[in-house]
């Protein structure tokens, strides 16, 4: 295993190397963009396959389309300078040594990724404020919430992918938007390789050995980081931003939607997979 | 009039926390799991429908103004200040 895994990380690490760009050379920013135009697809809007999406005009639609993508690059700049924090506490610490090479570039290609969804919200909107606040009390044992903080960011990171990779190639979106999506899938697919093998990793050294109160505690913290991730993509702020008068009100309807559950489902089903495959939880239903 | 208010708030939590019977003026909300990092934000939202007034969360020190009922009713229910003697849960 341990052979295997630092060859998988010098492979991404290479790739990466190949890959390298300038995020500020890198696109073609346009002035302004067209007004009437949708920045996010209606589907993967939080009004997706909700009765809300027929009633709202097409109009505050597109409104919605675009302060809803600036919620998106805002939740992913906040999320990604807390990878980068995360990650920066652990790549020189023991047991980190065969992905600590992967992991300086992970952080270059997290603050690349930070700049140019930054600079994307400044020129045609704005950033939305971070409003994560954690208020777990409970300590896990330390390996248990190394273990823990990687899985956060594999699962952070694979259902931003799944909003990239369907604005990467949706011809409806300007092309700056599908390009700032194509950049930021490249890089994620390796950050998610990754991912995937240094969770296997600590879920092995953990020896799979949680006692049932460190299994609850472990299961309520990751549900409670899944919920709090999915219902951040309804902000309040950005319903008003729209137009749309009961902005809290009509942000209850939506996480009451059926639909809406499904769609989380679908959001988070490869991450669920890999939970279920690999032993960590078995039952996901629950965790969403 | 603030007691009512504050009540609104209660009666919001125990909502949320069926399990939870009673809650004090002085009940560490946290520290008790009465919030967590899901309903916290659900909380803050309630409030600002409740209040109209936008609640900043960037600052860092967000989650211990909202450690109790009393805490919340001083900081951000400023008119009930005057009051708060006055109020019993």
């Amino acid at each position: 295993m341990g052979k295997a895994y630092a060859e998988v990380l010098r492979k991404l690490t290479d790739s990466s190397l190949a890959h390298d760009y300038d995020p500020r050379r890198r696109f073609d920013w346009p002035e302004s963009l067209a007004a009437e135009g949708w920045l996010m697809p209606p589907d993967l809007m939080s009004v997706g396959d909700t009765p809300m999406l027929a009633a709202l005009d097409e109009r505050t639609l597109k409104a919605l389309s675009l302060w809803e993508s600036m919620n998106f690059y805002s939740l992913t700049l906040h999320g990604e300078r807390e990878l980068v924090m995360l990650i920066s506490r652990h790549i020189h610490s023991g047991g980190f040594e065969s992905s600590s090479d992967f992991f300086h570039r992970f952080i270059d290609e997290e603050n690349h990724h930070m700049w140019f969804f930054a600079e994307f919200c400044r020129r045609y909107g704005k950033i939305y404020p971070d409003a994560t606040v954690w208020v777990s009390p409970e300590n896990l044992r330390p390996e248990l919430d190394v273990f823990l903080a990687f899985l956060r960011i594999l699962l952070f990171e694979e259902i931003g992918d799944y909003f990239n990779i369907r604005m990467s190639g949706d011809a409806s979106l300007p092309p700056i938007v599908r390009e700032l999506n194509a950049v930021h899938h490249a890089d994620e697919s390796r950050h998610i390789a990754a991912g995937r093998q240094v969770v296997r990793r600590l879920w092995e050294l953990l020896g799979g050995g949680l006692s049932p109160e460190e299994r609850t505690v472990f299961e309520t913290q990751l549900k409670e980081y899944v919920v709090f991730t999915l219902q951040s993509f309804y902000n309040p702020r950005m319903y008003a931003d729209a137009g749309i008068r009961d902005c809290y009100g009509f942000r209850r309807e939506l996480l009451r939607q059926p639909a809406r559950r499904r769609r989380h489902g679908l959001l988070l089903a490869r991450s669920l997979a890999f939970l279920r495959i690999t032993g960590i939880v078995t039952q996901t239903e629950s965790l969403y | 009039m603030a007691k009512e208010r504050v009540d609104e708030l209660k009666q919001w939590l125990l909502r949320e926390r069926p399990d939870v019977k009673d809650l004090g003026l002085d009940t560490d909300l946290i520290d008790n799991r009465i919030l967590d990092s899901v309903t916290f934000i659900n909380f803050v939202y309630f409030m600002e429908e409740f209040t109209g007034k936008k609640i900043p969360l960037a600052s860092g020190s967000a989650a211990n103004s909202f450690r109790t009922l009393r805490m919340i009713r001083d900081e951000f229910m400023e008119e009930q200040n005057n009051e708060q003697n006055q109020i019993t849960l």
